[in-house]
């Protein structure tokens, strides 16, 4: 339970869809990275997008940001339908959603000091502000992003500092200019292990005191499991299972969600007896499946005996799972009981 | 995965194109590389001949022989490098013709820079169509022929130093434009520059603030290159007889010792000296160019 | 009798005027058919460390060691014809991100044969593509994938490829370094399962080298901690990951650092500081800065190795071990 959430919906995916043409050979091809995807982020909430590579959750975070047009369906934040804005008037409203991007080292200029890059968008945003607020509002970010002493900190330049103090500078300037929306693509997975719970605190620091909700993007379960209020698991450019963070990952609905569960890497207790580990890897974006997608891999469908209903209709959200919250979203045809079982044995 | 060591000495230049050490760190790395010292050195003489040299040879450029046994002297005590046609000090005019030479040299660049960058970068941001036209635009100048394009201008503007300058300007700035259009596409895909449109950066403020700085290294690397190659041309044009008579450049005088025959007829002090004259210079910046690419490009350096 | 003998590896690079120990007096041992683990963060040596046991280091870099040697052999100064054919029949290498193993223009089951056939040129071709044809499905790709090229196969497949080719030669010892680092999750798995099985069924000695510990706690028999260039902390996996846990404060840490779902978000832990700078590494124990057991004789004397109570094979190098024996009854 968190401070400053509330029911109100700060984004709204509709129906996203993200299609790109490929050639291959003489072929020409369509990979559907993102198939149809519908999400709500509510304020002052965190949501974690979680899947392996391929599973679209890269192109839903940079479609949100206009890095990336989609082909069809829509993004609202704050009410504002961004997909059809442009020009002057998107970037007026670029104000209300920010992203922290993966690499560190590869997304700010390096001769540029921190102050200035905190600053960059007050200039932008906040044409109402001398310089003087401007730097007082910049370290004032450093300070709440744990870059302390700020005043000396602010006068070094980007390529004198670590990873995990870039993308600090980089959180405390997207939290300047004070949006309702922050997407972080895999903030984290490119520092080491010692040094992230640093920049996960600040983050959890930002969603206690100023009530931003936030897109987290990684394809760490664990670190999902423990740091975000609600999951979304992708699935070759679908959401398959969401809900609320625990009980997602504590009895998963979804074949995917319990196979991803099963073989979630720990560090304590040692070698590990067997677990479900699914063969194969997910197909290319480009492959067309009938029916469910997941179906090639999907331990249930073989454990029921291959059943029709899997090969006919895709299955969609909602199916909601009986004795779950009502928000603990499901989507496959069989999704009542059996997957549970092998998932809670796992957990322990 | 986790981020890279921090390690200096182990490091080569980051994709990001920060250069270590920043605008003193090229200039040691440049000192540091044989062929860029060398060719430094080289520089800095010419450009001290340029300026001092005129105050060096205390004879009067233009003043002529007074009499038939002026003229055409081998070189001797009171002329060093003998005298012209008309009785002309030899080595006041050589000297005199390193200015001459560097500034046609440099104001051909600037142009040729000005535009070459402006096109590339323009044509690199933007891409799609606005890419295909200034490319299409780029071509059709890249394969203009310099000559006779100089001799048709010059029949209807009249020769003249500026009118060698416009026509290295124009035959020149395609290559630049392709070497920056290159360069600006490669930024323009880098994180850095996702991360500015999502803060809210315009088009314009990228391209001040993120591309431009990011092809400005290979574009001074190249700049020093084109300086060599607008030396040359110039040289060229003006040994043709396309230059301007009234001024004293090494091509001019390689002009009038051809015209004169002083080749046939042995009078090595005539076009000896300006021709040695053009290879220092364009050899000078050559070296500081190849070493300057060398250090700057980023691809360059990962590789070596 | 140990396969690989590490004693007092140091490998120094010049840095300026200073030289930077990479490496700082490092012992290290793997038996035949066990697996050993290194772990430890970026710039901790780890990754110098295998380099300098595959002698396959920059130029530049300053290595001595009082014995460093496979088998009979002296790796310190094996020429370079012998230490050529020592490669890949005796010691092999899987490096992280697989796609710089194999080139590019060659299909994958030529590299293999053609690994084959150094080593073994008496080898006929019939008998080297069955043992290509093996060497695949041993890693579980289909044979008939060996007519294909590099860029053709997935991430994973690359890297399954790259142990077939590892194991080609039947070597004695096979250093992985990172093996599943930048794979999915699901992937990992699979290849650790392969990894893991090949060990069990081959009796191969492994030496893996990974920042990730669950890698480690998954393969390993042995696991070797390291810290700012030295070994912190040694001895059987069961120990170190077990119900006791470690040890040493840093590698106590470093393992608090991977989530766990039930402490919910406030058990997200890490370690406060950055490594140190090992051009002028701190005195006393490297690791007292970040420490929050550290006691005064912390910042004046380097702990050396010592056993933690009474087995044998788990040591720690902290002084807080003394303490707790001298305090214990």
């Amino acid at each position: 339970m968190s401070v400053k959430q509330s029911d109100a919906v700060i984004a709204e995916i509709r129906d996203l869809r993200v299609h790109f043409p490929v050639r291959r050979g003489r072929q020409q091809l369509i990979a559907r990275a993102v198939d149809g995807i519908d999400l709500q982020i509510h304020e002052g909430e965190i949501v974690a997008l979680v899947g392996e590579s391929g599973c679209g959750k890269t192109t839903v975070a940079r479609t949100l940001m206009r890095l990336q047009e989609p082909s069809s369906g829509s993004v609202a934040i704050g009410g504002v339908d961004i997909t059809r804005a442009r020009g002057r008037g998107l970037r007026r409203l670029r104000r209300d959603f920010q992203m922290i991007f993966q690499d560190p080292f590869e997304c700010l200029a390096p001769n540029s000091t921190a102050i200035d890059v905190v600053t960059e968008g007050l200039r932008i945003h906040r044409g109402d502000l001398d310089a003087a607020a401007r730097r007082a509002a910049g370290l004032t970010a450093l300070e709440m992003c744990g870059l302390t002493p700020a005043a000396t900190i602010a006068e070094r330049r980007i390529f004198q500092l670590s990873g995990g103090q870039r993308q600090r500078v980089a959180i405390a300037a997207a939290l300047a200019i004070e949006p309702r929306l922050l997407v972080a693509d895999e903030p984290v997975s490119m520092l080491d292990v010692s040094l992230r719970a640093g920049v996960i605190r600040v983050l959890l620091n930002l969603r206690e005191r100023l009530g931003i909700a936030m897109l987290f993007i990684t394809h760490d379960l664990a670190l999902a499991g423990v740091f975000a209020d609600r999951v979304a698991v992708l699935y070759l450019g679908r959401v398959v299972e969401q809900g609320p963070a625990a009980e997602v990952i504590g009895s998963p609905r979804h074949p995917y969600t319990a196979a991803l569960v099963g073989v979630m890497p720990k560090a304590d207790g040692g070698h590990r007896g067997p677990r479900p580990i699914l063969s194969g890897e997910p197909p290319n974006a480009t492959a067309t499946v009938l029916g469910c997608r997941f179906r090639p891999r999907c331990p249930l469908y073989r454990q029921l005996g291959e059943p029709d209903l899997c090969q006919a209709e895709e299955p969609a959200l909602p199916i909601i799972a009986s004795d779950d919250s009502a928000d603990h979203v499901v989507a496959c045809h069989f999704s009542d009981g059996d997957t549970s079982t092998t998932s809670k044995e796992n957990i322990s | 995965m986790t981020g890279p060591m921090m390690n200096p000495s182990l490091d080569a230049a980051p994709a990001t194109g920060h250069v270590a050490g920043g605008w003193r760190g090229v200039l040691r790395q440049l000192v540091a590389d044989r062929m860029g010292r060398i060719g430094l050195l080289m520089v800095v003489a010419v450009v001290l001949v340029a300026v001092a040299g005129p105050l060096l040879a205390p004879y009067d450029r233009t003043a002529v022989a007074a009499s038939r046994t002026g003229i055409l002297q081998s070189p001797s005590a009171a002329h060093w490098l003998g005298t012209d046609e008309l009785g002309r000090d030899i080595l006041r005019q050589v000297l005199a013709g390193t200015s001459v030479s560097l500034e046609i040299g440099l104001i051909a660049t600037l142009i040729t820079v000005l535009i070459g960058t402006a096109v590339g970068v323009l044509a690199g941001w933007f891409t799609g169509f606005v890419d295909a036209v200034l490319m299409r635009i780029t071509d059709f100048f890249l394969v203009l022929p310099s000559l006779p394009l100089m001799i048709a201008l010059g029949a209807i503007i009249g020769q003249s130093l500026t009118m060698i300058v416009f026509v290295i300007a124009l035959t020149s700035w395609p290559s630049t434009a392709r070497i920056v259009r290159s360069q600006a596409l490669a930024v323009r895909e880098r994180e850095v520059v996702a991360r500015a449109r999502t803060v809210g950066l315009s088009s314009a403020g990228i391209l001040w603030r993120l591309i431009l700085p990011g092809v400005l290294a290979l574009v001074i690397a190249n700049a020093v290159l084109v300086i060599a190659g607008s030396i040359l041309a110039e040289a060229t044009l003006s040994f043709l007889g396309l230059g301007d008579p009234t001024r004293t450049s090494w091509g001019q005088i390689l002009h009038n010792a051809f015209v004169t025959g002083a080749v046939g007829n042995g009078y090595w002090w005539y076009f000896l000296p300006p021709g040695i004259g053009i290879v220092i210079v364009v050899l000078a910046f050559s070296l500081v160019g190849q070493s300057l690419e060398r250090i700057l490009d980023p691809r360059l350096a990962a590789a070596a | 009798m140990s396969l690989l003998r590490v004693h007092d590896l140091t490998v120094a690079y010049p840095a300026g005027t200073a030289m930077i120990r990479a490496v700082d007096g490092v012992d290290l041992d793997v038996n035949p058919g066990e697996v050993v683990g290194l772990a430890g963060e970026s710039g901790c040596g780890k990754s110098t460390l295998a380099l300098a046991i595959a002698r396959l280091l920059p130029r530049g870099a300053v290595v001595s060691a009082d014995e460093m040697s496979l088998g009979g052999t002296d790796l310190r100064t094996v020429a370079d014809d012998e230490l050529r054919s020592l490669r890949w029949s005796r010691l092999s290498l899987v490096f992280q991100g697989a796609m710089s193993g194999f080139n590019p223009v060659m299909r994958v089951g030529d590299q293999i044969a053609e690994a084959i056939r150094t080593h073994e040129p008496d080898a006929g071709r019939r008998e080297v593509a069955d043992r290509v044809a093996e060497l695949l499905s041993q890693v579980g790709i289909a044979p008939a994938r060996s007519e294909d090229f590099p860029h053709q196969m997935s991430g994973g497949m690359k890297q399954r490829a790259m142990i077939a080719m590892a194991l080609a030669c039947r070597p004695e010892l096979v250093i992985a370094d990172e093996p599943t680092t930048a794979l999915d999750v699901m992937t990992q798995a699979q290849i650790l399962d392969l990894i893991r099985r090949l060990a069990d069924e081959l009796g191969l000695a492994m030496l893996i080298i990974s920042h990730d510990l669950t890698v480690l706690a998954e393969l390993c028999d042995r696991v070797a901690v390291m810290y700012a260039g030295r070994i912190v902390e040694r001895g059987e996996a069961d120990e170190i990951f077990g119900a006791a846990g470690p040890a040493h404060p840093y590698t106590r840490r470093l393992l608090d650092c991977y989530p766990r779902l039930e402490g919910g978000q406030g058990s997200i832990s890490g370690i406060p500081g950055s490594p140190p700078d090992l051009a002028n590494p701190p005195s006393g124990c490297r690791f007292h800065d970040r420490c929050d057991k550290a006691v005064p004789r912390c910042t004046t004397d380097d702990p050396a190795l010592q056993m933690v109570g009474s087995s044998a094979g788990h040591l720690a190098a902290c002084h807080l071990l003394a303490i707790a024996e001298a305090v214990s009854p």
